[in-house]
């Protein structure tokens, strides 16, 4: 048994050891630290720190603290320290979360070091500026761009005696490619009509007939007639029936990874649901390149509703002490054209001109093809998107909720979409 | 011996309320022995559990600070949210049937294996291994193949000419929970090792006796093996409800909760709302009520115990 002694002891010892283990040691000069967070796969962060150096050899008062994750968890990291006031300084940002965060005030407006000169935006076209506002102020700069992309197969195409999609094909024009893709060869014509459960071809439809899917205020649908739902469910369902796409149960069934998709395995002769990003992914499930194609137009769109987003949103905290620093960094980040050949476009294509000239001169195949996609995406896109009110993800929820209810044929589209609109407008009004 | 007599003073001088002092000084070095698993348990149990039992009462978002609602949560859960129902109801009707499915088959194994065979550790062994891996993220991909309308499961079917059509079994909004059902059952290893100890238990003299009495194989299973081993029954049952109130991965993995929420158990309608949603709050207010619910049957099944599991100490 102990004695008292002996206890203090243990208990001396205790505390000492876990004092000392979080202890942290501060350096005292004229040297600056910035913390930077990002998420990524274990590619970006070697990339990243690789610039990360490069910046610190040129800047030797400048020290990068890193602070890289997975997505997995990054956003509960982030929010926590959002809570502590403890943000880093700089934070890699997605667009779909920004709203709470610019909400909260937990970000630094760019604007007054945009017009002092600090911070160099020259090189980056206004549309990518853009993306990086919100409530009319420059709340980041957009890493890259993506669009989303559909992918077929040109030797099918060809065996089919089908012409390629275009950027000026309507609707109706890729049902039919569908079908005669479908009859031709036997196979499906898409695993997928269109990325409805997600809303994003949804999105397209409401903004080529001049409506949007949440309002300007964020706090109710965008679009008034339901018409619109009907329409394009009927759409769905028609090539459902046709058979050039899968029914829902297979749907259901269908794998979730890119590399699998139907298009892949020469089970269908394109794909539609995905992101520009993509293409190295899904050519390499394939074994051979698959090319990029656009969402269609509407008959008798009144507006581009097609869109282009950014990949991710480099951010500056609003509680940081080192503005000028931080400014010091993103020029680099942004405008270095060693250090954009370093990122490469694994966060997107990149927004700076000069940048994307240099990549594209050594790029692969691949990267090659994505860059002359992004390049038709932004001469057919239409204005970007507005920021998505916090309660989005519930509403795609109830979104797709409605979507299997029709194609299994449990509702009419006329009654999902009223029970959508109830749905979202009670979580919109929240 | 001696121990006891020191115990039994122990109790006696605490009894007599005299010497407070020396029994903190004599547990304490207990205490400290604990402290670890103390510390654990503080920090890691009832700090969150507590933790979660306040956020349940607030307005908790991402980047938002928890503000407080009162029973907002829970009001709004009871009166206001259909998935709420749609959950609980899938996860009674996957409960209801997947536990008696998982007990049976893990008691018709162990009977089974209870002879010593030759090979039969090895076979033990063999049949633990799916309780291993069937919470496993690797087999839930493979369950989800073996029932696709490409899938083993279909071959098999349309080969002995059961069916004609093949049938998309995890698409199907009426088949979908049975495919998780089924792999539920599968996963009979643990409860399978305790009843082979509970069969150990039961004296041979009874069969013996049994035997004489002209039982039969099948009454001798009905009269002699299924009263005595029904507290070993108890646990499993109480352990194994448990377990799949809480069912997430194999459903995450096979389903999501489609088609049509027909598998949207709760736990991933939690992980939907708390996590995916981000309505932080609202996600802690769900997982206490099943926490109570939970509490509520368990209790409901140790009042019915009375009625049918029997304790051989009862009898003496």
């Amino acid at each position: 048994m102990f004695n008292k002694k002996s206890l203090a002891l243990v208990l001396i010892l205790t505390f000492v050891l876990s004092l000392s283990l979080s202890v942290a040691v501060m350096a005292q000069d004229d040297e600056v630290t910035l913390r930077f967070a990002w998420w990524g796969s274990q590619s970006r962060h070697e990339r990243t720190l690789r610039v990360i150096e490069m910046f610190e050899e040129e800047h030797p008062n400048i020290k990068i603290q890193p602070e890289y994750t997975g997505w997995g968890g990054y956003w509960d990291k982030m929010n926590a320290q959002a809570a502590g006031d403890n943000l880093p300084d700089i934070i890699q940002h997605v667009r779909k979360m920004m709203a709470s965060y610019v909400e909260n005030e937990q970000l630094l407006a760019l604007d007054p070091y945009i017009e002092d000169g600090t911070l160099d935006v020259s090189k980056i076209g206004e549309s990518y500026l853009e993306m990086g506002r919100a409530y009319g102020k420059q709340m980041g700069l957009a890493t890259g761009v993506n669009a989303p992309a559909g992918y077929y197969d040109k030797e099918l195409f060809d065996a089919a005696g089908v012409d390629y999609p275009s950027p000026e094909d309507t609707w109706k024009d890729r049902a039919e490619m569908f079908k005669k893709l479908h009859e031709e060869l036997g196979i499906l014509g898409a695993a997928t009509p269109a990325s409805q459960e997600e809303g994003n071809g949804f999105v397209v439809w409401l903004r080529q007939h001049g409506q949007s899917f949440f309002s300007e205020d964020g706090k109710s649908l965008g679009y008034d007639d339901d018409q619109l739902f009907v329409d394009y469910m009927n759409y769905d369902l028609e090539l459902i029936d046709s058979g050039a796409v899968q029914d829902a149960m297979q749907r259901q069934e269908s794998p979730d990874a890119i590399e699998q998709d139907p298009v892949t395995q020469g089970e269908a002769a394109t794909a539609t649901n995905y992101w520009s990003n993509q293409l190295p992914a899904i050519s390499n499930g394939a074994g051979k390149l698959l090319h990029p194609f656009l969402y269609p137009k509407a008959e008798d769109q009144v507006q581009e509703g097609r869109f282009m987003k950014p990949a991710m949103v480099m951010t500056v905290a609003k509680s940081t002490e080192h503005p000028e620093e931080v400014m010091t960094f993103l020029n680099f980040w942004f405008n270095n054209i060693e250090a954009g050949k370093v990122i490469g476009t694994d966060r997107g294509v990149p927004t700076n001109s000069e940048v994307r000239k240099a990549l594209k001169a050594d790029a692969d195949k691949y990267d090659q093809a994505v860059f002359d996609f992004i390049e038709v995406a932004a001469e057919n896109a239409g204005p970007v998107l507005p920021l998505q009110p916090p309660a989005f993800s519930e509403v795609t929820t109830a979104f797709a909720d409605q979507y299997w209810e029709v194609i299994y044929g449990m509702k009419t589209p006329a009654e999902a979409a009223a029970d959508f609109r109830e749905e979202a407008t009670k979580l919109l009004s929240r | 011996m001696n121990n006891k007599f020191e115990a039994l003073d122990t109790v006696r001088s605490l009894d007599a309320g005299m010497n407070k002092k020396k029994w903190i000084k004599e547990n304490l070095t207990g205490y400290v022995f604990i402290l670890p698993w103390l510390i654990g348990f503080l920090a890691f149990l009832a700090f969150p559990l507590l933790r979660s039992l306040y956020y349940s009462l607030t307005e908790y978002t991402i980047v938002g600070d928890p503000s407080w609602v009162g029973l907002r949560n829970y009001i709004e859960i009871f009166t206001d949210d259909p998935k709420f129902w749609t959950s609980l109801k899938v996860t009674f009707y996957y409960v209801v049937f997947a536990v008696p499915l998982r007990l049976a088959s893990a008691l018709a194994l162990a009977l089974v294996f209870r002879k010593a065979r030759p090979f039969t550790n090895f076979y033990r062994a063999a049949y633990y291994v799916p309780s291993i891996l069937g919470g496993s993220v690797a087999i839930s991909v493979i369950w989800r193949q073996l029932f696709s309308s490409q899938g083993a499961f279909n071959d098999f079917l349309v080969a002995i000419g059961v069916m004609g059509d093949r049938i998309s079994w995890i698409g199907h909004p009426d088949y979908a929970i049975w495919t998780i059902i089924i792999l539920a059952a599968w996963q009979f290893g643990s409860p399978m090792i305790i009843f082979l100890a509970g069969l150990k238990q039961i004296p041979k003299g009874l069969y013996e006796a049994a035997e004489i009495d002209g039982a039969g194989k099948i009454q001798q299973f009905f009269s002699v093996t299924l009263p005595l081993l029904t507290p070993v029954i108890f646990f499993n049952l109480i352990m194994q409800m448990v377990k799949m109130f809480m069912v997430f991965t194999q459903v995450y993995i096979i389903t999501e909760g489609g088609p049509l929420n027909r598998t949207l158990v709760y736990a991933v309608y939690l992980y939907r709302k708390g996590i995916s949603n981000g309505y932080l709050g609202y996600g802690s207010a769900l997982a206490w009520i099943i926490l109570v619910l939970l509490t509520i049957v368990t209790i409901l099944l140790f009042k019915t115990s009375n009625k049918w599991v029997y304790y051989e100490s009862e009898g003496e």
